[in-house]
């Protein structure tokens, strides 16, 4: 199963889950990565890592070991 | 007991999560300036108002820092919740007015529904209606009113229309809770688990979807064809996906293009320091002059003893001390104010976390690290926005090591001695070496820290790096200065007595052990008057400190 940590430059996928074992599940979800949500891979820092992914209307910058837990269909 | 329920004085407090006009809101009501942050979780301070007397409501209001969500992460979520709860001076608030982005509603909505089910009375204000109409939408304020079962008021903080709703409606609901002490409230830590997030969020979606509503039914609107093109994805499920700000989205392709982005943030961090130094230090010169004339000035109008070299060495050095970093301080509260408000630091957050996080530390900890340039002390205060207490501690053990503006009239006064005087483009370069040197100094002691904090730290939360990446927009520069202000403000009001002090105990360290005071103090301060190429200097002894 892919995760968003995956996507490509601008690629957009749909959440199918997401990984509760990971510590920062909670924080993720607060930010508004449930299932269902449509998200777009906007871009990546210099060192590929962290990613700006386009969520709800916003932009949110996170590093791909925690996007990694955000599960893709 | 709180004060405030003794006078019988409702207590108001705003909440709100980062970049939803929170505070554009409290200096409506309240009638201060205070400045609007972009940063997300960078109000720190509680400011705490009574509502301007012209809307005539008897209540106290306070400003609370920006949160997320009513469960909290960092150690400054925590402070900002658990005063929420129970504010130590104010007690827990009668009515909590919580400010929405209406383009981020299905995010932002996750507070005010959290709010509710802890049984807080609140109202719902939208902001930034006015970016939804030119996206041809608006929301519907009694649909979601009767969703939430609470008032929703529409405000717009710059033509602050809306204003007298907000207050029709704070009266009315201070009118039917009635100011008791006794509340209801249910503790945070059993609110909810990662599953009723979900089942909260479902909810959100459902009433996003029935608020919604087109300005003009025969309006072309552009999101409407993006919605469509989601909603070939999304698989007939419901949309409420709006696309970020297509500006903003239009600037990252630059500033935080792999390339091009690093590039521009070296460039911008490489003015923020040349301004630092080469900017603010005509005008340190000139403070610096002013205090060694007045010393001077002293002096030579009265009788040698021990009283004038207090008022002179002691009291007239010592503020000068304090005075001297003024222009530095300003400068840089004034650019990591534009840089703030314009939205790019969170930017420059994002594309240096993979180096810091190389080193044990994390990319919130970069602009903590930037104000240790200016003053250490602030930018360890700053420093507890970071989630992470490993990552955190590591962000304070490394700032004593960036040079702050302190030290920069030794270097000056080193510089000056050993470089010839007709070759000072040496002493630039020397000054940037020995800034070089001080972050490569840092870089290397936070690596080894960090090579042996598995010791010191055995059990350790994952790092976590998660950030808001706000709209652009144009920095208030009004609030900005104003802020700029404040900052330098507070900086004399608090480290001055400190400084002065310490520099006075010092003048008498270096003074009273002495038969003949006039001769001895001064060889006991080195160099002070004996190099003849250093420019004439206001008070060593201060830099002891």
């Amino acid at each position: 199963m892919r995760t968003a940590a995956e996507l490509n430059y601008k690629e957009k996928g749909i959440i199918s889950e997401i990984d509760f074992s990971h510590p920062s599940s909670k924080r993720i979800m607060e930010h508004g990565f449930t299932p269902g949500q449509t998200i777009e891979l906007i871009c990546k820092s210099t060192f590929n890592d962290p990613i700006a992914i386009s969520i709800r209307g916003t932009l949110i910058a996170i590093r791909k070991s925690e996007a990694g837990c955000i599960k893709l269909k | 007991m709180r004060i405030a329920a003794d006078l019988k004085v409702p207590l108001i407090t705003l909440v709100g999560p980062p970049n939803s006009g929170k505070t554009t809101l409290f200096n409506l009501l309240s009638g201060k300036n205070y400045k609007t942050v972009n940063y997300p979780g960078s109000t720190v301070e509680y400011y705490t108002s009574r509502i301007l007397s012209k809307y005539n409501i008897k209540a106290e209001l306070v400003d609370s820092p920006g949160i997320v969500s009513l469960i909290p992460e960092s150690i400054d979520e925590k402070v900002a919740v658990d005063s929420l709860y129970s504010h130590p001076k104010l007690g827990t608030p009668d009515l909590v007015i919580t400010t929405i982005d209406s383009c981020q509603l299905s995010r932002h909505l996750l507070l005010p529904k959290q709010l509710i089910s802890a049984g807080f009375n609140i109202i719902i204000v939208l902001t930034m209606t006015d970016i939804l109409a030119k996206r041809g939408l608006k929301i519907s304020e009694s649909k979601l009113s009767k969703a939430l079962d609470c008032d929703v008021v529409v405000l717009n903080g710059r033509s602050k229309q809306g204003i007298e709703e907000l207050i029709q409606a704070t009266n009315s609901n201070l009118e039917r809770i009635g100011v008791t002490d006794k509340k209801n409230i249910v503790p945070y830590n059993s609110l909810e688990n990662r599953k009723d997030l979900i089942d909260t969020f479902k909810e959100i979606e459902e009433i996003v979807n029935d608020v919604f509503e087109n300005v003009r039914e025969d309006e072309k609107i552009y999101l409407n064809s993006a919605n469509r093109e989601l909603k070939i994805l999304q698989d007939g499920t419901t949309n409420n996906g709006f696309t970020p700000d297509e500006i903003t989205l239009k600037i990252d392709r630059v500033l935080l293009h792999r390339f091009w982005g690093f590039l521009f943030f070296l460039i911008v961090m490489g003015i923020t320091f040349t301004s630092i130094f080469w900017i603010a230090q005509p005008l340190m010169n000139l403070v610096d002059e002013l205090f060694t004339n007045l010393n001077t000035l002293v002096l030579e109008n009265f009788e040698p003893g021990w009283f004038t070299f207090l008022v002179s060495d002691g009291i007239i050095s010592g503020t000068g001390s304090v005075l001297v970093f003024v222009p530095q301080i300003l400068i840089l509260f004034l650019i990591l104010g534009l840089l703030e408000d314009s939205g790019y630091l969170a930017r420059g957050a994002m594309l240096i976390d993979k180096p810091l996080s190389k080193i044990g530390l994390n990319g919130k900890s970069f602009v903590p690290m930037l104000s240790g340039f200016a003053c250490a002390i602030p930018a360890m205060i700053a420093a507890r926005t970071i989630p992470n207490r490993k990552e955190r501690l590591f962000t304070i053990f490394i700032i004593p090591l960036m040079s702050c503006s302190a030290r920069l009239p030794v270097y000056a006064l080193l510089i000056a001695y050993l470089i010839p005087k007709d070759s000072a483009w040496l002493g630039g370069i020397l000054l940037g070496g020995i800034y070089l040197l001080s972050t490569i100094s840092s870089i290397v002691v936070a690596w080894i820290i960090n090579k042996f904090s598995k010791r010191i730290f055995s059990t350790e939360s994952s790092s976590s790096f998660i950030l808001e990446l706000p709209s652009y927009k144009i920095p208030k520069i009004s609030a900005v200065i104003n802020h700029t202000y404040n900052s330098s403000k507070q900086y004399i009001l608090r480290a001055g007595p400190m400084i002065l002090g310490f520099s006075l105990v010092l003048w008498f360290l270096t003074f009273f052990p002495n038969i003949n005071p006039q001769v001895e103090t001064r060889v006991l301060l080195p160099g002070k008057f004996r190099i003849s190429n250093v420019p004439k200097d206001w008070n060593t002894h201060s830099h002891l400190i």
